[in-house]
């Protein structure tokens, strides 16, 4: 499976002076437009709306970016691109709290009551808002003390960005009134993840595959 | 290519449109000049609004309207209202029909009437408009998503069309539809989102209400293609997708017609749409609204605002089983 040829690895200090930066950079740059924008009242007709769109959207596309590391460090023998993948998922949830925010403050007008309302009345927010809760255990531990501390639970604790993502995307499809061109796309590459997921634990069950691994 | 109509003295003094207009290009030329190089900025600079092609009969009637109708909520721009457009045809985003108008072609336009009526046909746009004297409304539109906008409309009633063509006893619906033609179809229309053409109806007493529009224009001008040209129906009490763009065909009916969002989805779009706080919807709370322009929300009226002209329509209707 591992195409060795693709495996190489960067210098220590091009990765902590150049790639994480610029993987930090990328990560801003839609806080940056949408900032810029504000700025400049160009954030069309429905302010409200773009902001809510963009973050979101933004979010779901970081926590599939997550999600494809792993799959991308073993296709490729690539093992530092795990380096990438914790700051991925913490945009992803700074985003999403964006995206919350934006709804809280000027959908609901601050209001619990209405966020309340909202949440029991429509299946869409229910979801949504269940995907928001769940990426903040997974941003609490997402340090490397927590990581430790938590051991074996650690790993098992952040699959939950699958369900995360599936929400997400649920989230995504229930707003959508006609075309589902947009939410069907993230739903396959979803898909393609998720099978790589289940291919891949289940050959980490079996015991030769043990044996390869541990040769590395 | 743009058809310009000098706004007329009844719909809009000159210090109330010429300095927003001019503001909103100089914005957008600032705006291109940032992103693109100068000779981009200059091109999108002059306007490149795909306008309806009217009858040079109906052109002169967009001036010197009367306002028949009014409010007194602030109106919300000619450049917001023809930018944040729900025109399927044209595309699923708000931004799409804009884009696309020019896809859209209003010349030789004609309508074709149907059903339970003495004087069935096809009849030209021009045919259509001739006996119409025309006049300005101001009326809020609430769509479904929880927007809305105040926009001066230009036009007539609905009522003195469809007199015309002298319905019967048995017209008890009015069905129209939009623009479609399969060998030809709209950018929008490549995608199976609704199936096409579009549909909606009313009641023949909706229909027949004083406040039911048939629009033409908007700020003293033929309407823009996203907006629904050269014809579409605006009923301010319902939420819009029942105001139907761009009519093709109009039909007298025995029975409750069939409407599109009703088709994609019947328990989230009723027949009757009308806008009603009170009724939730699996999407949308439609306790409130977010007026375009403004950050936060309101509060949604009753029928939209229009309770005491139409509530008697619904005084025998449970509302929460027919939405």
């Amino acid at each position: 499976m591992k195409k060795q040829y693709l495996a190489f690895r960067p210098p220590a200090k091009v990765i902590h002076w150049a790639l994480r930066p610029g993987l930090h950079l990328l990560c801003l740059i839609t806080l940056f437009e949408l900032l810029y924008r504000a700025y400049a009242d160009n954030l069309g007709t429905n302010p409200v709306e773009t902001l809510t769109h963009v973050t979101g959207e933004t979010s779901l596309r970081l926590l599939i970016f997550s999600l494809f590391i792993t799959p991308l460090n073993k296709f490729t023998g690539n093992p530092w691109l795990v380096l990438f993948r914790r700051p991925l998922g913490l945009y992803a949830f700074f985003y999403a709290l964006i995206h919350f925010l934006v709804y809280l403050i000027f959908d609901q007008s601050l209001t619990l009551a209405y966020v309340l309302e909202d949440i029991a009345d429509r299946p869409y927010i229910t979801v949504g808002f269940s995907a928001f809760v769940l990426m903040i255990p997974l941003t609490i531990t997402s340090t490397k003390k927590m990581r430790r501390r938590l051991a074996k639970q650690w790993q098992r604790l952040h699959n939950l960005t699958y369900v995360i993502n599936l929400l997400a995307i649920v989230h995504l499809t229930w707003i959508t009134r006609a075309d589902y061109g947009e939410a069907l796309s993230y739903g396959a590459i979803f898909l393609l993840l998720v099978i790589y997921k289940v291919i891949s634990s289940i050959k980490s069950f079996r015991p030769e595959h043990k044996v390869t691994s541990s040769r590395i | 290519m743009a058809k310009l109509i000098t706004s007329a003295e009844s719909v809009l003094t000159e210090s109330d449109v010429t300095p927003e207009k001019l503001f909103l290009s100089r914005r957008k030329f600032l705006r291109q000049s940032l992103y693109g190089g100068s000779a981009i900025a200059l091109a999108s600079y002059y306007p490149t609004i795909a306008w309806a092609s009217l009858p040079a009969s109906a052109e002169h009637k967009l001036q010197n309207l009367k306002r028949t109708v009014t409010l007194d909520e602030p109106m919300n721009s000619f450049e917001d209202i023809t930018s944040y457009n729900n025109f399927y045809e044209l595309g699923s985003s708000k931004d799409d029909p804009k884009q696309h108008a020019s896809a859209l072609s209003t010349d030789n336009w004609s309508i074709q009437i149907e059903g339970e009526c003495n004087k069935p046909g096809t009849y030209t746009l021009e045919d259509i408009l001739k006996p119409h004297s025309f006049e300005e409304r101001i009326y809020r539109l609430r769509c479904v998503e929880a927007w809305s906008m105040v926009i001066p409309w230009l036009g007539f009633p609905l009522s003195d069309l469809l007199k015309r063509f002298e319905p019967t006893s048995q017209a008890k619906y009015v069905a129209f539809e939009t623009l479609y033609d399969k060998n030809d179809p709209l950018p929008g229309q490549t995608r199976s989102s609704i199936k096409w053409p579009y549909r909606e109806g009313l009641r023949m007493d909706e229909a027949m209400h004083p406040l039911t529009f048939m629009a033409t224009g908007l700020y003293g001008k033929p309407l823009p293609n996203q907006n629904g040209a050269p014809i579409r129906l605006v009923v301010p009490w319902k939420y819009g997708f029942k105001s139907i763009k761009s009519i093709v065909k109009i039909r007298f009916s025995k029975t409750q017609p069939k409407t599109s969002w009703n088709m994609l989805a019947p328990k989230e779009y009723g027949f009757y749409s009308n806008v009603n706080p009170k009724v939730s919807h699996p999407r949308w709370s439609q306790a409130r609204e977010r007026r375009i322009g403004e950050l936060f929300k309101r509060k949604t009226l009753m029928y939209n605002g229009y309770e005491q002209e139409v509530a008697h329509l619904y005084k025998d209707l449970n509302l929460k089983k027919h939405y």
